[in-house]
């Protein structure tokens, strides 16, 4: 079956006073029907940008300078704006880091999701009946109350739970969740995964997660992309990414995770350097400075992607040089 | 939308940068081509002019532009252009000190309304508001009556109105810096008020100010025409935009270049100081500003 | 041993409404963000005070700092109250305790450079002399950034390097106590261990105590020895870390405990989920005001407020049916 999203090496680039910014590189990446893909990066990563390139918002000094992005057979490049603006919101739709930020402060909740609505040649009390049945859905208790209330009358999880019903009552094959329990606490952060991924199994819609919390990622998706300064330097399934990295950047950022360290210590690991300028993109692999395993091949030649196992790739010279450098050798 | 821009590739200051963008912006280099010739032409306005501003040639009234004269003469038959060079000094004579007082008394009250306590914060607010509830024009043909018409008045009236609307801006701007983190870090530290104020307050804030003041100087330099116009400014035979402008529209029959020499540095001036303010606004707010 | 830090009962409050508009509706003028709130902080030690979003653990690292009047109870840093204490006698008070914000970036004076920023301690107490720069070049060394970022504005800096900057600040006046408002806020996770090796390695190094701010339970663990969780304004446990990390007493701790999912896909989490959210301020519960959301709820939770068990020094909890037993929560907390 084909997949519902597919980008194929995609490359975005800015313009910026001080040159062009080639904030992605090659990206490939597929969300199979029903599947949740998780996009792991730390800031810089480029992950944002990937969004933003999907959705057909990138700012005005950004621009596709290569690669193709398909949502289930529609060429979204292609298409101009008019024809897109039908495509989000309906096909695919967002949910938003910050709540409070998505919806309108003096609209009330019942009016914006059936503004959303639109489209559809429905009555109002059928999109009533509608609405109140998603705020249902998504866990919210007395939903024919809720729907005349405004977004400040909600706590912020409440508020969450309204942004993602919203994004779900178009149904869409493809939902994509921005960093979704960022603002939220932890303890409201796992109800809103638990959330998703009920959603997910009762509408068979597939999710592309973006987030920097490693264990949320290993919680809900099914596959995951490591993105690294503009690229995807590994991709494979939660289970590889999580038990047997095989890029050396995946396997220090899992490293780092005070969450994997049971033991009390004074000497957290950490990955000393700085994510590089990307004005001026290095002839070799882009993690090269702040690998601890880079050896010669690394900052001349730029690593292909090399499957690992079934459906696990990385980009790495390590996995294509002798075997003496043994990927295996790491245990998270 | 966060594109990382390493660290050495970001060189300067904000604020040196943004009028260096400023500049950049061609309507900007017309704003401040504009303001430079004004400036220019009040200061070497003696060296400019060949003849007195004041003195009277009865024999050569309302003459048309001619080599003796740039701009032809008026109805007492004085030079025109000299008296719209002259003019011009009276004009900056008044909208800089007005402007550079009121933004003083602004920035003292707004940030002292912002940073207070909320009694005092309210007592202020209604000061503001009361003094900036009176007519303009009321409350300048009251204090021409008193304190009879001169410069000073036009300065006055130009501080009374300008003031509490700075001290206005500078309250809400303080009112959101004060909690800010890097404002709390310096109180916990244990740093003064004054310092709290002048070192972290005033530069975050200061900016945007200076651009409306930019925009501001002609309001105030029409203010004094118009006063002037109205008699309630410059005493004649002090030249005047206002006043040759009054002029201009008296014996608009006899001769159109009293207008002419009355309204164009007026046009200049708000045209030069508004180009001039907007493409610093422009240039100063980051979410305008166009990449080039 | 003498305490370097003694916070007794501490209440804040924030008004909400005037109270004209108070008289009118019924409702209360002001919420009480801290119900009451008493710790001790020994020399050398390092205390976590962790809660969510609301549990008013700000509040009280910004009172402790003197940013905010409490409404009533004491504060006090080595043996001396600072609540109502005089200006001039709060500024020298004040070179002894410093406090970090939560936003790295946002912290810093935008319209400074950095050397100006690390220069405004010893500026606001007369210690600013020719030796400057050199004092510059040592903090920035001490948190591990070289010179030459003494010459940038905060918008240049990384996050990573405006919260050393934000480190090297608050130790410039060698403080004795050290107060982190979410010292790993807005950093990403390969940045995260930095700070706290940072944070450890001051504490080691220059013997300051510390007053750790957090949500964030992992953090807690590699650098605090003794913990208390908040909920709606008041210490609901507190104790050494291993040992409420090991067997938490009440329901709450156990729930924050177990809410972040690890890394990892094959581990099916063992999970005490809590349903719903904080209570408003406005309307606390009655008797155990965690009932709400507590799994293990009685009868006897709704009506009658817990009171506090103590079993040893800085160790108790508020629960009428904790998960473990207080003499075991005393005897291993002892130990350790």
């Amino acid at each position: 079956m084909a997949p519902v999203l597919s980008v194929s090496n995609l490359a975005v680039e800015f313009s910026t006073p001080y040159g062009q910014l080639r904030a992605l590189r090659n990206v490939s990446l597929e969300v199979d029907r029903g599947e949740i893909v998780g996009i792991v990066g730390e800031s810089g990563c480029g992950k944002s940008t990937l969004l933003n390139a999907i959705l057909g918002l990138l700012p005005a000094n950004g621009r596709i300078a290569q690669g193709r992005i398909v949502l289930s057979g529609t060429d979204l490049l292609g298409l101009p704006d008019w024809a897109l603006d039908g495509i989000r919101g309906d096909r695919m739709s967002v949910v938003f880091q910050d709540p409070m930020t998505t919806l309108n402060p003096v609209l009330s909740i019942g009016r914006q999701m059936s503004d959303i609505l639109y489209r559809l040649p429905l009555t109002a009390e059928d999109k009533q009946v509608r609405i109140s049945q998603m705020l249902k859905r998504v866990g919210i208790p007395d939903p024919l109350q809720r729907i005349g209330q405004y977004p400040h009358e909600l706590s912020g999880g409440m508020r969450q739970r309204v942004a993602i019903a919203m994004s779900m009552l178009v149904e869409p094959e493809l939902l994509i969740a921005d960093e979704p329990t960022t603002a939220l606490d932890a303890t409201l952060e796992i109800q809103i995964i638990g959330l998703l991924k009920d959603l997910q199994r009762n509408t068979g819609c597939s999710i592309l997660f973006i987030s920097h919390h490693l264990g949320l990622i290993a919680e809900l998706c099914d596959s995951v992309a490591v993105m690294y300064a503009g690229e995807v330097v590994e991709h494979g399934s939660v289970r590889d990414i999580f038990h047997g990295p095989a890029h050396p950047y995946t396997q220090r950022l899992l490293e780092c995770d005070p969450a994997r360290i049971d033991e009390p210590t004074s000497r957290l690991p950490t990955i000393p350097g700085d994510v590089p300028n990307l004005t001026v993109i290095p002839p070799g692999c882009i993690f090269t400075d702040r690998c601890p395993r880079a050896f010669a091949p690394c900052p001349g030649n730029r690593p292909v992607t090399t499957l690992v196992a079934n459906g696990h790739t990385a980009a790495c010279h390590l996995l294509t040089a002798t075997p003496a450098h043994d990927t295996a050798a790491f245990r998270p | 939308m966060s594109v990382q821009i390493s660290d050495s590739a970001v060189s300067s200051s904000h604020g040196w940068t943004s009028v260096k963008r400023g500049f950049a912006d061609p309507l900007g280099r017309i704003g401040f081509g504009l303001v430079l010739l004004l400036l220019v032409a009040a200061i070497f306005a003696d060296v400019i002019t060949v003849y007195e501003p004041t003195k009277m040639l009865p024999r050569d009234r309302f003459q048309s532009p001619s080599y003796e004269h740039l701009l032809g003469t008026d109805q007492l038959g004085r030079d025109l252009f000299s008296r719209m060079i002259h003019g011009g000094r009276v004009a900056l004579m008044v909208a800089f000190p007005a402007i550079g007082i009121s933004l003083a008394l602004g920035i003292f009250f707004g940030l002292a309304s912002g940073y207070a306590p909320k009694w005092l914060d309210n007592t202020l607010l209604l000061l503001f508001d009361a003094i900036r509830s009176f007519p303009t024009v009321m409350l300048a043909l009251a204090l021409a009556t008193i304190i009879g018409p001169s410069l000073q008045t036009v300065i006055l009236v130009v501080i009374l109105f300008s003031a509490p609307a700075y001290a206005r801006i500078i309250r809400t701007q303080t009112l959101a810096l004060r909690s800010a983190e890097f404002v709390l870090a310096s109180v916990a530290t244990g740093a003064s008020i004054c310092r709290v104020l002048g070192v972290h307050v005033l530069p975050n804030i200061i900016g945007p100010i200076l651009i409306l003041v930019s925009m501001d100087l002609p309001v105030v330099i029409t203010t004094e025409a118009g006063m002037s116009f109205l008699g309630l400014g410059v005493r004649p035979p002090t030249p005047s935009w206002g006043s040759i402008l009054n002029d201009g529209y008296a014996f608009i029959r006899e001769s159109p270049w009293l207008a002419v020499a009355g309204g164009l540095p007026i046009i200049i001036a708000t045209i030069g100081f508004t180009f001039l303010g907007e493409s610093l606004r422009d240039a100063y707010d980051p979410k305008l500003g166009k990449v080039s | 041993m003498t305490l370097l830090l003694s916070v007794r009962d501490l209440k804040i409050r924030y008004s909400v409404r005037g109270a004209l508009a108070a008289a009118l509706t019924g409702e209360s003028a002001h919420i009480e963000a801290v119900s009451g709130v008493s710790f001790d902080l020994v020399p050398g030690e390092t205390l976590a005070l962790v809660g969510e979003s609301g549990s008013g653990k700000t509040s009280v690292a910004r009172t402790i700092a003197g940013l905010i009047k409490p409404y009533s109870g004491s504060v006090h840093f080595e043996g001396r109250e600072l609540i109502g204490c005089p200006p001039t006698k709060l500024k020298e008070i004040r070179r002894q305790m410093a406090i970090i914000f939560q936003d790295p970036v946002g912290s810093l004076s935008p319209r400074l450079r950095v050397s100006s920023i690390l220069a405004e301690p010893f500026r606001v107490h007369g210690l600013a002399s020719s030796a400057m720069p050199r004092q510059i070049d040592r903090l920035l060394d001490l948190v591990g950034l070289p010179k030459e970022i003494a010459g940038r504005y905060p918008h240049q800096l990384s996050g990573g390097q405006a919260r050393r900057i934000n480190v090297a600040r608050a130790i410039a006046l060698e403080p004795k106590l050290l107060i982190a408002d979410e010292p790993t806020a807005g950093l990403d996770v390969s940045v995260q261990g930095e700070i706290l090796n940072l944070l450890n390695e001051l504490r080691e190094r220059l013997g300051i105590s510390m007053l750790i701010i957090t949500h964030n339970l992992h953090v807690v663990r590699h650098i605090a020895g003794r913990m208390a969780i908040m909920y709606l304004g008041r210490i609901v446990e507190s104790g050494p870390t291993a040992r409420l990390f090991a067997a938490p007493c009440h329901p709450y701790t156990a729930a924050l405990l177990s809410a972040s999912p690890r890394p990892d896909p094959d581990v099916k989490p063992q999970r005490l989920e809590i349903s719903g959210e904080i209570p408003s301020l406005f309307r606390r519960p009655s008797g155990c005001e965690f009932h709400t959301r507590c799994p293990f709820v009685r009868e006897k939770c709704r009506f009658e407020p817990p009171t506090l068990t103590v079993a040893g020094p800085g160790i108790f909890f508020t629960c009428h049916f904790p998960l473990t037993s207080p003499r075991a929560a005393s005897g291993q907390g002892s130990s350790i």
